[in-house]
């Protein structure tokens, strides 16, 4: 009896089966990665790889001014 | 793998439990790649890897990103064999008697730190995303405790260094405007993050 109440809530909530086709859809993107794909996923989407590479964008901000510098 | 990055010179200490020490060293000195480099790190960041991120920011080759601290595993073990180890008249009967793990040896930074309990602490940390998992040698019963040794000569890196207070403080402007990285106050969840 739960489940078929639980069935039935599931047939109405139209957007929660968005959100069940949507998570399943990137499930089997996800399922179908490489390695290298993977980590190309990870550095465009993953907020922490995305400050990493903001730093690593300061750093060679910093790296061509101090290059600069001392040139000057 | 620390040596990929950086000239020769030593990269690790280890000392066994009767105190005698030994300097492991990077031996071959082509590099990589001897452009910026950064080194992700979390909690979950243990032992070889922690080698790798002391190493490289001891040497100031690398910047280190990450949580608070790296797990803190900073010892050796040895696994022995009893089956081969304990061949006593008649031991036989009672294979297999399994294996131990013993700790035989500590290592430490070439600056002499213990990376033992307190880990690497990165240059700039970054809001915690699983902070509250208590994962690390400090949260273990009877974790063997930080300590240090003498350091050794090396040769730090001086090819484009980062200037890390300007790095830490434009991260951290970053980081307040990023609700992905931010980390809210206990009971004041946000509400623009899914429960």
């Amino acid at each position: 009896m739960v489940f078929k109440e639980r069935q039935e809530f599931g047939k109405d909530s139209g957007p929660h089966d968005e959100m069940g086709e949507e998570a399943a859809a990137k499930n089997a993107r996800q399922a179908n990665e490489t390695d290298q794909t993977r980590l190309l996923r990870l550095l465009r989407e993953d907020p922490y790889a995305q400050e990493a590479k903001a730093v690593l964008a300061d750093m060679l901000a910093g790296v061509s001014a101090n290059s600069l510098a001392v040139k000057q | 793998m620390a040596g990929l990055f950086i000239e020769k010179g030593p990269i690790v200490q280890v000392r066994s439990s009767g105190g005698a020490s030994k300097v492991l060293e990077d031996q071959d000195s082509s590099i990589a790649y001897e452009g910026p480099l950064i080194l992700l790190v979390n909690q979950f960041s243990a032992s070889a890897s922690e080698i790798v991120a002391g190493a490289l920011q001891d040497y100031r080759r690398a910047v280190i990103i990450g949580s608070e601290h790296t797990h803190g595993k900073g010892t050796v073990q040895l696994i022995m064999n009893l089956d081969e180890t304990l061949t006593l008249h008649n031991m036989s009967r009672y294979q297999p008697l399994g294996a131990l793990r013993l700790t035989t040896q500590k290592f430490y930074r070439v600056s002499g730190e213990s990376t033992q309990y307190r880990g690497v602490v990165p240059d700039i940390i970054l809001p915690d995303r699983q902070q509250n998992s208590k994962f690390g040698e400090r949260y273990l019963d009877f974790s063997l405790p930080w300590d240090v040794i003498g350091g050794v000569n090396y040769l730090s890196w001086n090819k484009g260094v980062a200037d890390l207070a300007w790095l830490r403080t434009r991260s951290q402007a970053r980081v307040e405007q990023k609700p992905g990285l931010r980390q809210d106050p206990p009971g004041r969840p946000d509400p623009g993050r899914a429960p």
